[in-house]
């Protein structure tokens, strides 16, 4: 850079002859060169006293002029030539020599730029240097750290805290007592994975995961509690620790598993909670404490499924996602529950290594970490199985009021810790909104007591609550904490506040149908005192009045009545509610009961369309199937040997003819149908028997593989035999062809399913009717009466049209045709 | 035809087996060449339909026999496409509004009155007006009634309507008022057995008159019903014996099994187990108004006097609501909830009382 300055303010300089004169000097630079440059050289070389520097105010303080000559004396450019290191420069025009003075790269940055150009900064260089000299500390601290959490992660916590505590107050008084316009939220954000506020199991749950990466991503070997697929193996030992690990941290060991490519059976991390639980927090102080950088994608980023591909690979896939801090970088992809469902797609595609171009694209190389809301939103329903999900539990009041204690008392703010919880609770332990308000409140006095917290300046924290999170409400019993002095004084577990909460949660949680459904389908299985079942009934009341009043509301539009719909659940939770923690399922039955129900009437619809039209007339459809349908299916299947038609006696042969005659008016007949013991047996088509049977009742098998094969093949023939008759009977009526009237009996495709049997049969009955047309039919027909005779089932049909055609008309006569 | 119970529908009104005085009512009213739009009504498997298609016959002829089937595709406001099919002769046409669920007032409005509207080409026939036949009219939808009742009046010198169905309590009294009224009652249990008598003396079977008592009591009166009784006790068992059992439809038996289980034990576990019976029940396509009826003539059995009053009563309640509602579940087993409270009450009542006769002995 200095040598760079020595050639070009040669070239310019000999052009010039006022150099030598600094006093008054105006300088005509190049045109070509940029204004950035002339103030640089300006700085370095000449002395130029009209110059007018900008908004730097240490700089023009030193321009008197005593120090511009001292200055001038010391560097410029020189008639003798200097001691030390120096440089030649010649005049083109006049041909005298200069000398100018090299200076060492070192002392012109330290000494020239830095003390001269602080003015560009928006900071002291004092401060800045201290700055950076603590933030190399604390990295050196880390890096530390990051090396022992190799070898023990649970020891080193303990030590994190010794290690990591100093410095990091230090820093936070400096930043405190400096800058005063700073959102409280940002600047008591946690810095270490100490002052995490959120659940210590969450946090140390991702941290391993995250250092599950270590061996992909630094390289070194894989931590201890990572079970690797590959040598697994099942000694007893292991076993006993992980079932007493489960035991006791309640994790499941699974969770940290490797896969075969050495990398964790999870490659993504999925958080979710509602807002305000940190979360964001965690996964940047995690990341950092692991030592990656961040990058950061969230819902003010383009995440259309080309932008996402290119992130992502960006920052996981290459191998020299290496930036000028020498860190890996790890992808956060926060409100990761707006993004569209195909951005969605391309990450999962991405993680498990599927896609196209699934030779082409790399295995995954690099953590990434998703944060929402919503764990239940849509898009997210494939990314799950492939993600390890954590659940943000609720900070814990104490401790968040702990921390709020702590800066208040840096803030120096009067405070207790009543106020404070009860800021915790109003706010629903949302971090965020607390700092925000006591932020809000230390403006106006500096004493928080619970008379300002309860008054309205803090307001009860909007939260658009889950559905979960109301049916966990409505059947949980807060537990009365009347062991507190000062209980009085806390939001009371009354039950005046008890039906406000539940109030407002219902009414903030809205879609009454689907929060009713899942109150109905859970609170049975509550464990209420209820011997006489009096909850139970009155509870039913109230949902069958919900049903009432919505159907009500939706025939008539009158929807201000659905303001009655929260005190449902208000109720359910006075009936139900219990002090232990609810199980609760996501109704799903109702549902699955309307979609059996809409199978069924689908079957009982092909029924119906198929049956007969004079049989049709007497039915309707509730009658066919709860009256006809159990009875028919007894009634068609007698006992039948099941052996040759031809060996039937006369009796048998009139029953199955009415059998067969029978199914043929219901429109049932046999199908052949793989079994689930991989064995073919014969069904009812359509499949009525599932209609009519009920699990739990002896369902009979009616008749035997082979008998059914029987039915089966003479429904066939009979609806054949009827088709030919019917088509005949038009021919011999000469009427134009009925297609109106064409029941499944009339339907053509059945003649072509015919199996060898029923052909032999439809012959046989074709030559009957034949024969007749021989003996009438003149000789000339002979060859067309032949081919009749080889294809059968087709016949001359003839249609009487009156108009005018373009095609070629002669003369027939009907006994031509007959 | 050969199932018995169409083999044997009589056609004519004057072949009918009983409700005699009806027969000969409905000829003369046939006879005397005009006739109001008729109602006809009562429980199922009394024989209205019979009889619709009898009089049919005895004003048109055979003609009516001869019946094929037609679908009509219709287009609601909102262009949902719906399909509906009717039952033709020549000389009537039948169909099923409700079929169209919410949107039979559309199938009111367009089709009947497309129908209505249009004049009968056939001069040779002996009427000057048609006939349509709706089944199932307490199942139409408020709406759709109230569009019927104009088409009613507006063309009846060319249309009549013969409208059928199971209960006029569910039939808005302006339509009521606008027919006459046909109540067909159930055939007695004597009616019901003469007549098994018959179909089994014609195909040759000997019925014990033990068995066709049975039948007849337990077919409720439905001789529908109890001719695919006698049909089926053939099947099982070709000389039939007196003694024989009576196979009874798969859902009665459930939804009796499902009475007992209420009776057994009352407790929410209970009757979540209730629940999901219910559910098994509506899935099969039972209507909850009978799952509601058949449960209570259960449940009734094992109260006594005055308990009886208040659970039929609830039950009442219950199943008017089901009507009002959209989702049965509910209703039914805020029902079930209710009579178990009430039941055991009863029984711990029950229970006390005989601990004091003790005492006292």
């Amino acid at each position: 850079m200095c040598a760079e300055f020595g050639e070009f303010s040669h070239i310019e300089f000999s052009n010039d002859e006022n150099i030598f004169v600094p006093q008054d000097i105006e300088l005509p630079f190049g045109n070509n060169s940029s204004g950035n440059e002339q103030k640089r050289v300006k700085e370095d070389y000449i002395l130029p006293n009209d110059v007018e520097f900008d908004n730097e105010s240490n700089f023009s303080l030193s321009w008197d002029t005593e120090a511009l000559l001292k200055k001038a004396r010391n560097t410029k450019v020189l008639r003798r030539c200097p001691e030390g290191e120096h440089m030649t420069v010649t005049d083109t025009d006049t041909g005298e020599r200069f000398y100018l003075r090299i200076r060492d790269t070192k002392t012109l940055v330290h000494t020239e730029i830095l003390q001269r150009r602080t003015g560009m900064l928006d900071r002291n260089f004092k401060d800045l240097y201290e700055e950076a000299y603590d933030l190399q500390h604390k990295r050196t601290i880390e890096k530390a750290i990051r090396e022992e959490d190799n070898i023990d992660l649970n020891n080193n916590i303990s030590r994190n805290l010794t290690l990591s505590d100093q410095p990091n107050t230090s820093i936070d008084t400096t930043q405190s007592l400096k800058i005063n316009s700073k959102l409280w939220v940002d600047k008591y954000s946690p810095n270490l994975y100490t002052e995490l506020l959120s659940d210590d199991g969450v946090n140390r749950k991702l941290l391993k995961w995250l250092k599950l990466w270590d061996p992909i991503v630094f390289g070194g070997d894989t931590p201890k509690y990572a079970k690797n697929t590959q040598n697994n193996t099942n000694n007893n030992n292991n076993k006993i620790e992980n079932t007493f690990q489960k035991n006791t941290t309640n994790e499941n060991v699974d969770d940290f598993t490797l896969d075969d490519t050495n990398r964790p059976k999870y490659k993504l991390a999925l958080l979710c909670g509602a807002p305000g639980l940190g979360k964001t927090t965690l996964a940047h102080v995690i990341a950092e404490h692991a030592g990656y950088d961040v990058v950061e994608v969230n819902a003010s980023d383009d995440r259309s499924p080309e932008a996402f591909t290119s992130r992502i690979e960006a920052t996981t896939q290459t191998l020299s996602s290496i930036t000028n801090r020498h860190r890996p970088q790890c992808l956060i992809l926060d409100e990761i529950d707006g993004a569209p469902l195909n951005s969605i797609t391309v990450l999962v595609n991405t993680v498990t290594g599927k896609g196209k171009k699934n030779k082409s694209i790399q295995l995954l190389s690099r953590p990434i970490i998703c944060i929402c809301n919503d764990l239940y939103a849509n898009a997210l329903r494939q990314l799950k199985p492939v993600a390890l999900v954590l659940h943000f539990p609720q900070t814990a009041t104490t401790k968040l009021s702990n921390r709020l204690g702590y800066i208040c008392s840096e803030e120096m703010l009067h405070s207790n810790i009543t106020a404070l919880m009860m800021l915790c609770e109003r706010s629903g332990n949302d971090i965020r909104a607390c700092l925000n308000s006591l932020q809000f409140i230390s403006y106006q006095t500096k004493d928080i007591s619970i008379e300002v917290i309860s008054s309205k300046v803090v307001d009860r924290k909007d939260a658009n609550k889950g559905l979960f999170d109301l049916w966990k409400e409505v059947f949980h019993l807060p537990v009365n904490r009347k062991r507190r002095p000062d209980a009085k004084s806390l939001p009371n577990t009354g039950s005046t506040s008890r039906f406000d909460k539940i109030y407002l949660t219902s009414l903030s949680a809205g879609e009454y149908e689907k929060s009713t459904m899942g109150i109905f389908e859970n609170f049975l299985k509550q464990k209420v005192q209820d011997s006489y079942l009096e909850s139970g009934r009155d509870a039913l009341e109230w949902i069958a009045f919900y049903d009432r009043l919505n159907n009500y509301i939706l025939t008539s539009q009158r929807y201000s009545l659905m303001a009655y719909f929260p005190y449902i659940a208000v109720n359910f939770h006075f009936l139900y509610s219990s002090p232990k923690l609810p199980y609760l399922s996501y109704p799903v039955k109702h549902s699955e009961n309307v979609q059996n129900k809409a199978k069924q009437t689908q079957i009982l619809q092909i029924l119906t369309d198929g049956i007969l039209p004079y049989t049709r007339a007497y039915l309707f459809p509730t009658t066919l199937n709860m009256d006809i349908l159990p009875y028919l299916l007894t009634i068609v299947s007698p006992a039948m040997r099941p052996i040759n038609t031809q060996l039937y006696s006369p009796r048998e042969k009139n029953q199955l003819s009415e059998l067969v005659d029978t199914m043929i008016s219901y429109n049932l007949t046999y199908k052949q149908q793989l079994g689930l013991n991989a064995q073919y047996q014969y069904v009812f088509d359509p499949p009525v028997e599932q209609l009519i049977h009920f699990a739990g009742l002896s369902s009979r098998e009616y008749l035997s593989y082979g008998a059914k094969q029987l039915i089966a093949r003479e429904v066939d023939v009979e609806k054949m035999i009827r088709a030919e008759r019917l088509s005949t009977r038009h021919n011999k009526e000469n009427k134009p062809q009925e297609v109106k009237k064409s029941g499944p009996i009339l339907g053509s495709t059945n003649l072509y399913k015919s199996n060898a049997k029923s052909i032999e049969e439809h012959r046989y009955i074709a030559k009957d009717f034949f024969g007749r047309i021989i003996d009438t039919s003149n000789s000339n027909h002979n060859i067309q009466n032949t081919l009749q005779r080889k294809y059968s089932k087709f016949f001359i049909r003839f249609r009487y049209n009156e108009g005018v055609t373009d095609a070629i008309r002669r003369q027939v006569k009907m006994k031509d045709f007959m | 035809m050969s199932l018995w119970v169409d083999k044997y529908r009589p056609t004519q009104l004057h072949k009918l087996d009983y409700h005699h005085a009806l027969s000969s009512q409905l000829k003369r009213l046939v006879d005397s060449g005009d006739f109001p739009h008729l109602l006809f009504f009562g429980p199922s498997g009394a024989g209205k339909k019979t009889r619709i298609m009898c009089t049919l016959r005895e004003m048109y002829g055979v003609g009516v026999e001869r019946l094929r089937i037609e679908n009509i595709n219709i287009q609601t406001p909102s262009n949902k496409k719906i399909e509906l099919t009717t039952i033709n002769s020549n000389h009537h046409i039948e169909f099923n509004p409700s079929d169209a669920g919410i949107y039979d007032r559309v199938v009111v409005q367009e089709v009947l009155k497309n129908i209505a509207q249009m004049h009968t080409l056939d001069t040779g026939s002996q009427r000057g007006f048609k006939v349509v036949v709706l089944n199932e009219v307490d199942k139409l939808t408020r709406e759709a009634q109230h569009s019927l009742r104009r088409t009613m009046e507006k063309y009846s010198s060319n249309c009549r309507l013969i409208l059928c169905c199971n209960s006029t309590g569910k039939v808005i009294s302006p339509i009521r008022s606008r027919c006459l009224g046909i109540r067909v009652p159930a055939p007695s249990h004597e009616e019901i057995s003469r007549i098994l008598h018959y179909v089994c003396k014609k195909e040759g079977v000997v019925l014990p008159t033990e068995l066709s008592g049975r039948i007849a009591e337990m077919s409720r009166r439905n001789l529908r019903r109890a001719l695919l009784m006698v049909e089926a006790c053939r099947v099982q068992q070709h000389p039939m014996s007196p003694e024989q059992s009576i196979p009874l439809p798969d859902w009665e038996q459930y939804i009796k099994q499902t009475a007992d289980l209420i009776l057994m034990e009352q407790s929410p576990k209970q009757l979540l187990e209730v629940r999901s019976r219910v559910y098994e029940l509506m899935a099969h396509v039972i209507p909850a108004d009978v799952i509601m009826k058949y449960l209570l003539e259960e449940l009734v059995k094992s109260c006594d006097g005055s308990m009886k009053a208040e659970v039929i009563t609830a039950a009442a309640e219950f199943e008017h609501r089901i009507h009002l509602g959209s989702k049965p579940i509910f209703h039914i087993e805020a029902f079930v909830a209710k009579f178990m409270s009430m039941y055991k009450r009863f029984l711990e009542e029950g229970l006390g009382n005989l601990q004091d006769i003790e005492m006292d002995f």
